[in-house]
């Protein structure tokens, strides 16, 4: 079996033409299989080894000025954090970001690995790879390993010629184009928020309290989020970080501590 | 049930397995049926299980029963003191459903006890521990001493030996001449007595560490409310399942001093 792990090898541009046909279709290198007799069984077992569970909320919408991005930095595995400083949005260039929900490994390398053939796209056609393409390239990927325990669930969100693009890209093969989507174990809590909340006319600032209120009050519900809540806008001119508040000083801030009236002792009245 | 003669007090039997206390709240024993074939806890596993793939993005292991809820309860022993504290979280697996839940129970002004595991045992179980406390009290007369009331924890949960009820206790009081006594149990009630801390929950390795570190001998109680409040703060952040704000008591000879602390929400 071969597997195409193209992005793993450097790539060399090819000018003028070949006579060898073969040579313009090179052989993608592959993967190690393992040799076991019950693959299936083998590879079920591996995968519960290698893949820390990781629960997580993420979200994207798309509005008038672009598109919103947020997700919290919580990875647990079980009931363990293992930390609270992840980068759950992965910046595949200047016009492009990518979330990660499942497992953190898989979208880390195939991110970069998207990073590196919408890069090559620019290269070859002088322009840069649509939203569409970029994220049709990824789950075309994630396909061929369909069944083989990679464990993704991604959003792609970033602006291109025809304005904000917004897709939910997972393992499963699936591939969605919306205008609003959250991936994670808080995804409900935060689907609440934005449903509520959300409006196409919104200012940027209104579409990034809103991503930041959906993240916090996601984290607040679901023990396996938390952390910082990072909001991200893509505009005409690319990306930028807006804010990274860690979701403690939020909740305080949503939600003041009022005093508690202490209960009055008996004084001593005059008598008069 | 048989409450001796002329040492009813205010409890006063109506009908059998019943009884009918001062306020006129009727309490049910059920002490006759065996441990019942149709638990509860049954139930709550197959609820569970089903529950446990509800994300195809967060498949751990299944979870144990003792973690369904999730806690942390932790006590230090001070210089002629105690402090016992627990977290404010009741959840269902990963979802916060409350965050003022009570884990710390007053026995009397110098024992309390911290239950951490499932909340319907929990809560069932300190019913049965103050029932069994206020007949004490009627009969003896006196406060319960912690020493006995450890034993009378450990009778309780043994006696559910094939079936037990899903809390690891924490003990904590001041004994004779207030010299404090803390200890814990697993939950089939073999009793873990110790000189320093002894912490219980899905927080508990956390709490270990953080109380191994921070621990030291003979604190006075405004010390061993800061070395408390901190170790137990900083082990609900290392765990998904507790927190949301803590519960500590401080107890003296003289004054029992209860505070709410404020925490990460997440």
């Amino acid at each position: 079996m071969k597997f195409d792990a193209s992005g793993l090898e450097s790539h060399v541009l090819r000018g003028g033409v070949s006579d060898d046909l073969l040579s313009v279709f090179p052989t993608a290198p592959s993967f190690e299989i393992p040799g076991a007799t019950d693959f299936d069984g083998f590879q079920k077992e591996a995968i519960q080894m290698v893949k820390p569970a990781k629960g997580t909320t993420t979200l994207a919408f798309i509005f008038k000025d672009g598109v919103m991005v947020a997700a919290d930095s919580r990875a647990s595995m079980g009931g363990y954090i293992s930390s609270q400083s992840v980068k759950k949005i992965i910046e595949i260039n200047p016009y492009m970001l990518g979330t990660m929900a499942g497992g953190a490994a898989d979208c880390q390398f195939w991110h970069r690995n998207l990073g590196i053939k919408c890069r090559l796209h620019e290269l070859a056609n002088k322009r840069r790879i649509s939203v569409t393409g970029a994220s049709k390239l990824l789950a075309n990927i994630l396909y061929s390993y369909r069944g083989m325990g990679l464990s993704v669930g991604t959003m792609i969100a970033g602006w291109d010629e025809t304005g904000p693009g917004l897709y939910y890209v997972d393992s499963e093969g699936g591939r969605l184009k919306g205008m609003r989507f959250s991936v994670g174990s808080g995804s409900p809590y935060a689907y609440g928020v934005l449903d509520s909340g959300y409006r196409y006319d919104m200012s940027v600032e209104e579409a990034a309290e809103l991503a930041r209120r959906a993240i916090y009050h996601a984290t607040f519900r679901d023990g396996a989020s938390g952390g910082v809540a990072s909001v991200y806008h893509v505009g005409p001119n690319g990306w930028k970080k807006l804010s990274g508040d860690d979701v403690a000083e939020l909740h305080y801030n949503y939600y003041p501590v009022e005093a508690t009236v202490v209960e009055h002792e008996m004084a001593e009245t005059s008598t008069a | 049930m048989n409450v001796g003669p002329g040492r009813q007090g205010p409890v006063h039997k109506t009908r059998p397995g019943y009884f009918c206390f001062g306020n006129g709240i009727l309490l049910k024993l059920d002490l006759e049926s065996p441990p019942s074939q149709h638990s509860p806890k049954t139930a709550l596993r197959f609820a569970y299980s089903s529950l446990s793939s509800r994300s195809k993005f967060q498949q751990s292991p299944p979870m144990s029963i003792f973690e369904y809820n999730g806690s942390a309860v932790v006590a230090m022993v001070g210089k002629n003191c105690f402090a016992i504290a627990s977290d404010r979280r009741l959840g269902v697996q990963l979802q916060t459903i409350a965050t003022d839940f009570q884990k710390i129970y007053r026995v009397h002004d110098k024992l309390f006890i911290g239950l951490s595991g499932l909340a319907t045992d929990a809560q069932t179980l300190y019913q049965r521990l103050v029932f069994r406390h206020k007949l004490y009290e009627l009969r003896e007369e006196r406060n319960m001493k912690p020493e006995t009331f450890a034993s009378l924890v450990s009778a309780l949960l043994y006696e559910k030996r094939f079936g037990p009820y899903f809390c690891q206790p924490v003990i904590a009081g001041l004994g004779d001449e207030n010299k404090p006594f803390i200890c814990t149990m697993d939950s089939i009630g073999a009793k873990e007595l110790a000189k320093d801390f002894v912490v219980s929950g899905t927080a508990s390795e956390s709490l270990y560490g953080a109380c191994e570190a921070m621990f030291k001998p003979d604190m006075e109680p405004e010390e061993l409310f800061e070395t408390i409040s901190q170790a137990l703060l900083s082990s609900v952040d290392r765990d998904c399942l507790s927190g949301w704000g803590g519960h500590v008591y401080v107890v003296t000879p003289t004054e029992v001093t209860e505070r709410i602390l404020k925490g990460r929400m997440d």
